[in-house]
């Protein structure tokens, strides 16, 4: 359940605190600074008393005072420090020496000087010697050098240079507040995937070791349920969130909610291929490789109806607008009413994931490797466009705002394709999981679907930023293989269903304790009374998914 | 383990394992049937999908000297035929590359 982010704490363990009194005076005067600066005297005069530190502005207005005068000599008498710094200032202050020369139109002075200057510094010496000789692109020079056109921000840009120059003694007052704040920023930026994510409102932390939107990763786990008769293969989460519905490798599905748990084994002959809720969340359908599609209710986990009518292995449901699609090996797609009775049919080629958004229905085919984009109207004759992969596409998912496709291409190397569904353009690769040629499924999350979210093969869960290509977050979440991940938007639940024979549930929160639910083998003999026990305790944080349940029972 | 990855094919008659029903090859793909396996018949593919290959040997067969890999299904594990990997005789070079399954373990699905 770590975070990682190990270069920002290696950088924080490397950096130790100084807190030596030069360091302490340096941070009080830049207050001072800044405060003087502001115009707040007064309080400036009270912090200097009770620190005992002088801004010491005296010596420094004096200076600024010569250099505002243009009394180059004084100046460089004040300043006298080592050979180095004092050719440099020695040069930018002939430099500016030289421009007011010119614009007095003293050209025999100027010239004299100019052999000074090009002795230290023999590209600029030319550009300022055009001077002399072009005074009309003289506006052009100056931007070439840099400097401002007027002389008293001429002067002020040679003061600021100085300043530059020395940086130490009384005249380290160079870092000023405000500077030290805008280049610290602009280094998080650099830095931080988090802080490059224009969507987001501009509440910048500028430490290294800050959790930016981190906050957003479900990175704690809340509930554990353990139990399943084999590996969970399909956990989902229905649409208010207060049901998950799970099928396992022998073909058993599982309804559970915070009060019960219920089991449908041998639910199906076959593997179960998917499971999806009515919209109201009554029913739950679940597709087989057995050709069949039953039909639960999600209450009393007993059996409604069955519908046989595909000749082949139905691989995929979906569920729209009260109506079921399903679709398989047979080549085309079925729409069915909540009774079971199939009112619709499409062909198609052999579908192995149905998605549908407002605008489009997309057919993730088996057989060739491309998604099959159609009008979503009535008739479902009208096709759009093909999005065409390289390779197999595995699993797929669409964003909660239906902008986006996630597609995870991983039979030959682990990584997922983000494509837009506004301009059918491919966006993104993301890897960095791990995949050996079992299926794992990917999903969008987060309040503005920032993050899609992808198992691994190694145990872990991965969260990359879909408008950043930095991976995010990686969590420990298993130690198994897992199979399918499903994030609620609405409760900010990630759910994770694992070869281990556990599905668990992590929240953004932070969590006292880890709850503990045995699945009760209802439809099951159970061997001993211990397994039908339920562990519940008290925890705070599952008020969120109380205040859902009621909700639940109010549309019932 | 998980659930493998699974390839499937479009269109009509396919092949698929007995066992467990994933798709192996189709009728488009199928050169010959005139081929014996330990289990009776045999067909000769050009391709097939969903199977992973073991060690390969040095065998004589009855059309002579070759190089074959055994053909397992992935859904299953079990050796479905075998694939060619170099023929001795000129007369059977052009089985290379190509796989052979056994009629015995193989179904027929979508066919009319």
């Amino acid at each position: 359940m770590q975070v990682y982010d190990n270069l920002a704490l290696q950088e924080v363990q490397s950096i130790s605190i100084d807190d030596s009194p030069e360091r302490l005076k340096e941070i009080v005067r830049m207050i001072l600074q800044e405060l003087s600066q502001m115009g707040y005297d007064d309080a400036c005069k009270i912090l200097e008393d009770e620190s005992q530190t002088k801004l010491d502005t005296t010596q420094m207005s004096e200076l600024k005072e010569s250099f505002l005068n243009g009394d180059y000599e004084n100046i460089l008498q004040q300043l006298d420090f080592s050979d180095m710094i004092n050719r440099k200032l020695q040069y930018e202050i002939q430099k500016q020496l030289y421009l007011e020369i010119v614009q007095q139109r003293n050209y025999e002075q100027a010239v004299n000087l100019l052999r000074q200057l090009s002795e230290f510094n023999e590209q600029e010496s030319q550009v300022l010697a055009k001077m002399i000789f072009l005074p009309e692109d003289a506006s052009q020079l100056y931007v070439q050098l840099g400097i401002p056109m007027d002389q008293r921000e001429q002067r002020l840009q040679l003061y600021q240079k100085t300043l530059n120059l020395l940086n130490f003694g009384d005249f380290s007052l160079k870092t000023q507040f405000d500077k030290v704040i805008d280049q610290s920023l602009e280094y998080q930026i650099k830095r931080c995937p988090y802080h490059n994510d224009s969507n987001e409102n501009k509440n910048y932390s500028l430490l290294i070791d800050h959790n930016c939107q981190s906050y957003q990763i479900p990175k704690n786990n809340s509930i554990l349920f353990q139990g399943f008769d084999d590996e969970v293969w399909i956990a989902k989460f229905s649409n208010s969130g207060t049901w998950i519905g799970c099928a396992t490798k022998k073909n058993s599905i599982y309804i559970i909610s915070k009060e019960q748990q219920q089991k449908i084994s041998k639910a199906h002959q076959m593997d179960i291929n998917s499971l999806v809720f009515s919209s109201d969340d009554k029913l739950l359908f679940s597709a087989s490789n057995d050709k069949k599609i039953n039909c639960y209710d999600v209450q009393t986990a007993q059996i409604k109806v069955t519908m046989s009518q595909h000749t082949n292995e139905v691989l995929c449901l979906a569920y729209f607008k009260n109506q079921l699609f399903s679709g398989g090996v047979d080549g085309w797609i079925g729409i069915w009413q909540d009774n079971g009775k199939l009112v619709n049919q499409i062909k198609s080629k052999v579908v192995k994931n149905i998605l549908l958004t407002d605008q489009y229905l997309l057919l993730h085919n088996a057989a060739i490797f491309s998604i099959t984009v159609i009008e979503n109207d009535s008739k479902f004759n009208k096709i759009i466009t093909h999005m065409e992969e390289q390779e197999l596409i595995v699993s797929s998912a669409v964003s909660q705002n239906q902008q986006f496709l996630v597609l995870n291409v991983s039979k030959e190397k682990p990584k997922l394709h983000l494509w837009s569904l506004k301009t059918f353009q491919k966006l993104h690769v993301f890897f960095g999981f791990q995949v050996k040629g079992i299926e794992m499924k990917c999903c969008f999350g987060s309040k503005k679907d920032n993050y899609v979210c992808v198992g691994s093969q190694d145990g872990k869960v991965y969260f990359f930023n879909k408008n950043n290509q930095l991976q995010q977050n990686v969590i420990d979440g298993h130690n198994q293989p897992i199979n399918f991940v499903d994030w609620h938007s609405q409760t900010a639940q990630l759910l994770t269903a694992s070869d281990d024979k556990t599905v668990k549930i992590w929240i953004q929160d932070h969590v006292e304790q880890q709850q503990i639910i045995n699945i009760a083998n209802e439809y099951d003999q159970p061997i001993n009374s211990q397994q039908g026990e339920i562990v519940e305790e008290q925890d705070d944080q599952e008020d969120e998914e109380y205040q859902q349940q009621s909700e639940g029972d109010q549309s019932f | 383990m998980g659930k493998i990855i699974l390839e499937y094919f479009d269109g009509d008659r396919i092949y698929v394992c007995s066992k467990c029903h994933i798709h192996i090859s189709n009728y488009k793909s199928r050169i010959s049937k005139n081929f014996r396996g330990g289990f009776g018949q045999a067909f000769l593919f050009e391709k097939g999908i969903n199977y992973h290959v073991g060690q390969s040997e040095v065998k004589d067969l009855m059309t002579g000297k070759h190089t074959v890999q055994d053909v397992i299904c992935n859904g299953c594990n079990k050796v479905i035929g075998w694939k060619y990997i170099k023929a001795y005789r000129e007369s059977e070079k052009y089985k290379e590359g190509k796989i052979i399954i056994e009629r015995h373990f193989i179904r027929r699905i979508k066919w009319n």
